[in-house]
This record gives C-alpha cells, structure tokens and sequence, in this order.
C-alpha cells in the first residue's frame, strides 16, 4: 500500500485531469447553445436583478434589525435544522464526491480509507470556508451584532463535520434506517418550539447522530459511485443544455429503481403495460416535471393577473399537454427496446397509458379550479366548465393516442383536424361563457348520429 | 417447391441521406437457416433491423409469407421474432412477465406455454431466475432471457443478430439444438454471425454483405472465405 501523502497526490493529479475534460465538455456543450442575444437580454435581466436585490435590502435592513431578540432566541435551532437537512439529502446525495474514478484508484495500491479521510476533510475545509465568507457578507450588509453573527457561525462551523459525516454514513443505509433517522432528528424541531430544554434535544442529537455513525457496514460503495459520476459530470445540465438524452444505467433520488417491486407472476397483461409506463415516465420525467407546472403556471397564474386570458390559455394548456402526452407514448415505441420486434398490444397499451395521462392531467384542472375561486367565479360556472373540459380532454386525448398508435403501426386512418380544431374553439367559448360548454357533448356525438343517418339516407336512395 | 418464409426485394436503406444498403435481394425458405455474413460496418445489423421494422427502408420490400411489411405492417410484426445483439428488457419486469408478455402479445396458448417456460428455462438453466428482475441478471442470463422470449411463439421467421455471442458453452450447445429443432419444424431463421465455423455446422444459405452490397450468395458449401473491408 501507498503512502498516504502519495495517495493524495495521485488523487489530485486524477482530479485535475477529470476537470480539465469536465471544461472541454462544458465548452462544447456552451458552444453548441450559446445566443449572443440570449446573452445580452440575460446580463441586462442580471443587472436589473442587482437594482431589483439592492432595493429589496433597503427595505429588508430595518425589518431584520427590528426582529433581531427573535433571531437570537432561535440561534440554538442552527444544528437540528442542518442535521434535519442532512438526512433529508441522504436519499439521494451521499455528500462526498467519491465517483467511478476513485473507485478504481482504490482498486489499486492506494487505500480508500484514506481518499475518503481527504474527501470528508477537504468538504468539510471548503463548506467551512464558504461559511466564514457568507458570515463576512453577511456581517458586512445586515445589522447584526458582532457576537449574534460570531454564535450563528461558530454553531454553524461546529454542525458541518457531523452533518457530512451523517450524511455521508446514512446514505448507504436502508430506507427504513434513513426514514427513522430524518423522523427522530426532524422531530427535534418541533420540539425545540415547544419549549424543550436545548440540553436535553443536544443530547438525544449527539445521541442519533452517534448511533448513525457507529452503525455498522461498508458504504455502497457501486451506488455510491453511481449516483455521484452523475453528480461530477452534472450530466443533467449537460444532457439538457445539448438536448442530448445522456442514459443513465439507473435513476436516482426519487427516481430510483425499486428492487423490492411486486414479484407477483400472475400478472394480466394490462398490469405488464402499466408497469412498462411507469418506467418510461421515470425515464421521461424530465418533460413531465417540466411539463406540468409550466401548464399550471400557463392556466392559473397569467389569468390571475388578466382574468380574460383564461379563454386563451386553458385550450393552449390542454393543447400541450395533449401533445406532450402523445409525444411521450410515442417514443416509447420508438426507442430501442423490446417493442421494436414485439407486436404491440393496442387496446392494453393504450388503456394503462390514458389511465396515467388523466391522473397527470389533474393539477392542470386545479390549477383551473383554483384560478377561476381567486377570480370569484360562481361555483355553477366553473363547474361546469371543469365537466366540459374533462369531457373533452377525455374524449380527444383517447383519439390522438390511438391516432399516435395508428402511425406507429404504420395504419392508414382519416384525422378529423376540422372538428378537433372547432372542438377547442368550443372549449374557448365555453370557457368565456359556460352556456356553450353544450356544444362539447353535441360535437362528440356528431360522428355517431352521422354514421346512423348515413346508411338510411343509401337506403332511401333506391327508392329515389 | 419450397415455399418461402422470408422475401427481401432490392431492400435499400438511408442513413442521414448515405446509401447503406443497396439493392439487398435473398429469401429465406421454410426450415432454412440463411448466415448473413460479411466484414465489421457491412450492414448486416442495419439490415436485421430494416427488416424487423426498426429502420425505414428507402426502398424495396420485405415479405414475410404473404405479409408485406409496408402493407400488412401489424401482421408482419407477429410474423417474427428477434433476438438482437444486445438484449433489451424492460428493467420493471421479471425474467417470468417477458414471458408473460410474449404470451400475451403473440396469443400463445396457456398450456403450450407453461410447457415451452418450463423445457427453454431448464434447458438454458434460468428455473431459479424467474423472479428476478434483469439488473440483477448477468449480460449472459439476461441474453438468455431474451433467446426464450423469442423460442416462445409459433413464427414463421426467427431474426438473430450474433446468437452465441455472451452465452456460455452450454448455453450455445442449447441454442443449437434449439435452432436445429425449430428448424425441422419448418421455422426459418436469418441470424448475422462472426463464427465463420458455426456456417458449416449450423447454415443452409449464406449472403454475404461487403459495403452495403450483396457480393455473393448461394449454399453454405459454395461459401470460401469472408471479403475484406478494403480489398
């Protein structure tokens, strides 16, 4: 085995070999999306933010000074709250960088203790540093007393080494572990508003902080690796500034793979599809996530300012998320997997597929509930016009996705683009005044009546 | 006469507007075994994946009995099955729901499927994996996997891209006997091999690939030696 000090030094060289390509990346990805005019508009919206933040503190400098017996008598909460954080972000970020790369230097004649021991003194060194520095600002701006700021920071400085150490330890750990960890020190808080004496919940923090970290058991050292090569490579910003999907062999944080998933083999055919969906979402919830609180910033908050926007923005709002969802069916049969050769069940797939796509849809349709309520609408007003939205997003989203599956599988079939876009005119229309909602039902039923009258109007032809 | 099972006729393929395959003309015949063979970048996978529908085709047809693939592309899919280079699970489903899903997407009857799950999971030693989900599986289990799910339905046609490439001796020994079975029972297989050996053994026709292009075909024992990239 190495010396430690040539561990380092090895180490180091490996790090600063892994940031010079980490800056080639981030320039060929910077080169491939750069505007200048982006550029420009977003330095002049920095430097309005500046007058905007210099304003704000104006007006924030007496508030604070008025509420400082306040921020004093809660200084002690400091440490729970960061240990609180700590086994919040121990689901799904394990504190120390110890990626892929240092996993094999381990694998050669350098110890892992000791890369982990830099690791864990060097975050602790810079997080230390950082806070010093917030503290000078801080110090610098705000009208606190030099012995308030000097207690905030020595607690803060004195909270850093247990909650990487925490966190660090608790990240390997299983979920039961980690959930009894975030319970045991985030109910310390509470505690501590009630009236608790300080002594006694330092005591029972020092004491789970103890047992977590004298719990026994190697990290996960593969899980490790893998969460944090992600985490280096910031892959997320890399995939996104490129629009290059990176794949990740699994998902992380909430996202994650569940390995304690149901085993059951009898499962029917509609729960196999179910199931397929709910990994595919996983891998698309970069779109979802994205997706639907924009939607609901689209319907809820641009009428909240100018109600008329609503007769606008709700069809533009199901309009995309129409087309997202279809988007999002349709590359599941386009990306290389096992349906590329396997013949597609259309009524299962579509059936688990819609299941999802109208729960998804709900926030959209409280963003709606809860715009026209802020607006003071009457209740028979918006709820009618929530049933006539729900009718037609129930009905057209059902018709584009067999329609998205009849292209897939190469079908001929006549799209009817007159009634969809006179359906969302209707839904406009009802949306600015609920009376026309009726139109919904009829022009859904059109079709029907039409294909019933045809056959009798041959039939009476004949007898013409 | 010997009715075919597989018909490619002057099969073109695109990619990003660069003529890949050219003018691909073979048939493969009821209980045959036809090699694609042919140098690294002749288009043998592209071509596999042109006619399991995975790559448009600029032009030309492919025809699985009486199915076209343009035409009757739904029936053509139920035509056949694949077994690619590298096997592609849903990571939300154990060894036993790709079965499932198999059976389910090819109509496979219950008990002639409880049969074949139980005969190619001994054969290809999976009994104990049924329940496993396929990122606990090695590259070699979950090749396996895949080989099954694709034995599983009654086709006409069975595509292999690199059979014996990540299965262990035994497991190709298997495979083997498998393909020669399936064979007498009138399947028949296009399948892409680098094992210049297994040609003789395993082949009825060959077609070679060089650069896109047919460059010879005909029975296994016309076949003398695989053409070089540059020659």
């Amino acid at each position: 085995m190495m010396a430690i000090s040539d561990s380092i030094s090895v180490y180091r060289w490996l790090r600063r070999k892994r940031h010079e390509k980490k800056k080639t990346l981030y320039k060929q990805s910077w080169q491939l999306v750069v505007d200048p005019v982006v550029l420009f508009y977003s330095a002049l919206f920095v430097i309005f933010c500046f007058f905007i933040g210099y304003d704000w503190l104006k007006q924030l400098l007496p508030l604070v000074q008025a509420r400082e017996g306040f921020v004093e008598r809660y200084v002690l909460i400091l440490p729970f709250i960061i240990g609180f954080n700590a086994t919040l972000q121990a689901w799904t970020d394990p504190c120390l960088r110890f990626t892929t790369s240092e996993l094999l230097l381990s694998l050669l004649p350098h110890s892992r203790q000791s890369i982990v021991k830099y690791l864990i003194i060097e975050k602790i060194a810079v997080q230390s540093i950082i806070t010093l520095c917030i503290a000078l600002f801080v110090g610098i701006l705000m009208p606190f007393t030099p012995s308030d700021l000097l207690l905030w920071t020595l607690l803060y400085l004195s909270s850093i080494p247990l909650s990487v150490l925490v966190q660090w330890k608790l990240f390997s750990q299983n979920r039961w572990m980690k959930a009894l960890a975030f319970l045991f020190i985030g109910g310390l808080i509470p505690l501590f508003f009630v009236g608790t004496t300080p002594l006694i919940l330092y005591s029972l923090l020092l004491l789970a902080v103890l047992l977590i970290l004298f719990k026994k058991g190697e990290p996960s050292w593969d899980r490790v690796a893998e969460v944090n090569d992600a985490r280096v490579w910031n892959m997320w910003i890399v995939s996104q500034m490129t629009n290059v999907q990176v794949k990740s062999g699994r998902r992380f944080g909430a996202t994650q793979n569940d390995s304690e998933k149901d085993r059951n083999p009898d499962l029917s055919v509609q729960k196999l599809y179910e199931r397929i969906w709910i990994g595919h979402f996983r891998r698309s919830s970069n779109y979802i996530c994205q997706t639907i609180p924009v939607l609901m910033v689209i319907t809820a908050v641009v009428p909240w300012q100018v109600n008329w926007m609503l007769v606008f923005t709700l069809p533009l709002a199901v309009l995309i998320y129409q087309e997202v969802a279809t988007g999002i069916f349709a590359d599941l049969f386009q990306q290389e997997n096992a349906f590329q050769s396997l013949p597609i069940d259309e009524r299962n797939s579509v059936s688990s597929y819609l299941r999802w796509v109208y729960i998804g849809f709900l926030p959209i349709l409280m963003a709606f509930v809860g715009v026209q309520w802020a607006l003071g609408e009457p209740i028979v007003v918006w709820v009618i016009q929530l049933l006539g939205i729900s009718l037609w997003v129930y009905h057209d989203m059902k018709k584009v996705i067999h329609e998205r599956l009849k292209i897939i599988l190469k079908e001929n079939f006549f799209r009817n683009e007159w009634m969809r876009g006179l359906g969302f005119l209707i839904l406009a229309a009802g949306i600015y005044h609920p009376s026309f909602m009726i139109f919904l039902p009829l022009l859904l039923l059109y079709p029907n009546l039409r294909a019933r009258l045809k056959p009798q109007r041959e039939m009476k032809k004949p007898s013409v | 006469m010997e009715k075919a099972a597989l018909v490619v006729n002057r099969c073109c393929v695109d990619i990003r507007k660069e003529r890949i395959l050219t003018d691909i003309d073979f048939q493969v015949n009821q209980g045959e075994i036809l090699a694609l063979v042919g140098h690294n970048g002749a288009g043998k996978s592209t071509l596999i994946k042109a006619m399991i529908g995975a790559r448009e085709k600029a032009s030309g047809t492919c025809k699985i009995g009486d199915y076209d693939q343009d035409k009757q592309y739904k029936e053509y899919k139920r035509s056949f099955t694949n077994i690619p280079e590298e096997p592609v699970l849903f990571s939300e489903l154990t060894v036993f729901h790709h079965f499932k899903l198999y059976q389910k997407s090819y109509n496979i009857e219950e008990g002639l499927f409880n049969e074949r799950v139980e005969y190619y999971t001994g054969a290809f030693e999976l009994t104990d994996k049924m329940n496993s989900f396929p990122e606990s599986l090695s590259k070699g289990m979950r090749q396996k996997v895949q080989t099954i799910c694709a034995l599983l339905p009654d086709v006409p046609i069975i595509f292999i891209d690199e059979p014996f490439m990540g299965l262990d001796v035994y497991a190709g020994a298997t495979l083997e006997q498998v393909l020669k079975d399936k064979r007498r029972e009138g399947v028949g297989f296009v399948l892409t091999t680098h094992q210049l050996e297994k040609l003789s053994t395993l082949a009825d026709q060959y077609v070679m690939l060089s650069n896109g292009k047919v460059s010879s075909k005909g029975t296994v024992s016309d076949f003398t030696q695989l053409d070089r990239r540059f020659t």
